[in-house]
């Protein structure tokens, strides 16, 4: 996919990257969204071919937030490593975990099968840190050989760390039970659009990815968020009319 | 890092079998038992509106439910009306000054402290879960989660028993651990297209259907994005 960028111009990218993030940061935002803007950004400027970012629910399960691609196959990537992989991994032992060649050893059996189809052959997860708690993990896929340097791995800890200062400051969180119910929040956002995009799908007659398509467009063109849309369209405020959404 | 991987399957095995209603009295049984609080209630909401309590751990949260239901004011209107968790305790006077009504109801029955969370998946909007204490304390970081891993199950409670399925069914489709994977909530938001019915009912619609299947939630969900299976009115 991607070519491996080491031009003089990555201080500059990163600097491009989070000053994007703190913007973000100083505006009404949904955690959801931001997530998907670092996720994207870290692809971009690690020269990855996907990002995500997975963080525990109540329940104390792992589940996707978010990804740099909406394809539901990527987000699928992500949703296997409930139970393996580097991204459990890395949230159960709190530290940087790196995957070099995943191809190789049985580590993550299923994980690594789904991971091969989509050209994926290295991988590092950083720690989702709140306070003393882990709370999830950003994760990053190349389908290039491993060259990650030091360097690249600081940066994608320091994006990893905007995204948890994100999680608290959308709302002031006084207590880890307030956490848990900022995480519960950002992963109901998660099943909103999932929910709206299989409804766009069976009325637009499209597929789930498309039906998503359909859903991000109507939110750059209102000015409003995707998650904003996606709850419109289960309530029926907004639907499918003449081949296209509309206010009903 | 979790202490406990699995909150949820040991809180459903304590549950046990039984019919739905029983189920859901259980649960507020159990959550009153394990959580430090004095009772619990599980409201039903219909349309973003509350529509009254389905199951109370005992007489005394059901009746502060009723009155608070025939207020038309409290804690678990707030829940309806924005979807997020509400705390008050009669240590913070102005918590409760926010409903005037019931803070006055609530205070003659001996309540101190409402701990009240929506129940809902993605935006279906199911209910909510009150846990009343007789003391005006707040919840410690764990016992928190413990709450929200109640909150967890009465959800799925709450939908099993508007899909008309029994106990024992709820038991042994809920310790499925892909009941909650994205392909089941794309199917969902797919049935609500197909019958043109609330994500509310499509949730309902869907459990039902996988049991008279014969298949796990899951399984039924990847056949219904694959458009394999259809939903249409009778």
């Amino acid at each position: 996919m991607t070519e491996i960028k080491r031009s003089g111009s990555y201080d500059a990218e990163f600097a491009h990257v989070m000053a994007e993030a703190v913007r973000t940061l100083a505006s009404d935002f949904e955690f959801l969204d931001l997530a998907h803007q670092l996720t994207v950004s870290t692809a971009s400027l690690l020269g990855a071919g996907a990002a995500g970012v997975m963080l525990e629910d109540a329940t104390g399960r792992l589940q996707v937030l978010s990804a740099s691609d909406e394809d539901t196959r990527l987000l699928e990537i992500f949703e296997l490593q409930r139970e393996e992989g580097p991204c459990y991994e890395c949230w159960r032992s709190g530290t940087v975990v790196t995957a070099p060649d995943i191809l190789t050893g049985d580590r993550w059996p299923s994980f690594v099968k789904e991971a091969r189809t989509l050209g994926f052959v290295s991988a590092a997860a950083v720690p989702l840190r709140l306070r003393a708690r882990v709370v999830g993990a950003l994760n990053v896929f190349w389908t290039t050989p491993w060259t990650v340097s030091a360097q690249d791995m600081d940066a994608v800890q320091a994006l990893a760390d905007v995204a948890a200062v994100g999680l608290v400051q959308q709302r002031l969180a006084r207590e880890s039970g307030v956490v848990a119910e900022q995480l519960g929040n950002a992963l109901h956002s998660r099943v909103t659009i999932e929910q709206a995009k299989g409804l766009v799908a069976t009325k637009a007659h499209v597929d789930i990815d498309d039906a998503f398509g359909i859903l991000e467009a109507y939110a750059v063109a209102s000015g409003s968020s995707v998650v904003a849309v996606a709850q419109d369209v289960v309530d029926r405020i907004i639907t499918w009319q003449d081949g296209a959404l509309r206010p009903a | 890092m979790p202490d406990d991987v699995d909150r949820r399957s040991g809180l459903v095995a304590r549950l046990g079998p039984g019919d739905p209603h029983s189920l859901l009295q259980r649960l507020c049984r159990l959550a009153v038992t394990e959580v430090p609080v004095d009772g619990a209630v599980i409201g039903l909401q219909v349309a973003g509106v509350p529509e009254g309590p389905l199951a109370a751990s005992d007489s005394w949260a059901l009746d502060v439910a009723k009155a608070e239901y025939a207020l038309g004011e409290g804690p678990t209107f707030d829940v309806a009306a924005t979807n997020e968790h509400v705390e008050a305790s009669s240590g913070d006077a102005i918590e409760f000054q926010h409903w005037p009504q019931y803070a006055r109801v609530a205070h003659e029955m001996g309540v101190a402290a409402v701990f009240c969370f929506p129940l809902r998946i993605g935006r279906a909007r199911l209910g909510a879960l009150s846990l009343l204490r007789t003391q005006p304390v707040e919840l410690d970081d764990s016992q928190y989660l413990d709450c929200l891993a109640r909150v967890d199950i009465a959800t799925h409670a709450l939908i099993y028993v508007q899909a008309g399925l029994q106990g024992s069914q709820f038991e042994s489709l809920l310790a499925h651990r892909d009941v909650d994977r994205l392909r089941v909530h794309q199917a969902t938001g797919m049935i609500s297209g197909m019958l043109d019915c609330t994500i509310e009912d499509a949730l309902a619609r869907m459990r039902a259907r996988a049991f008279v299947d014969g298949v796990t939630l899951y399984e039924l969900a990847s056949r219904i994005v694959a458009g394999e299976v259809r939903f249409e009115e009778p």
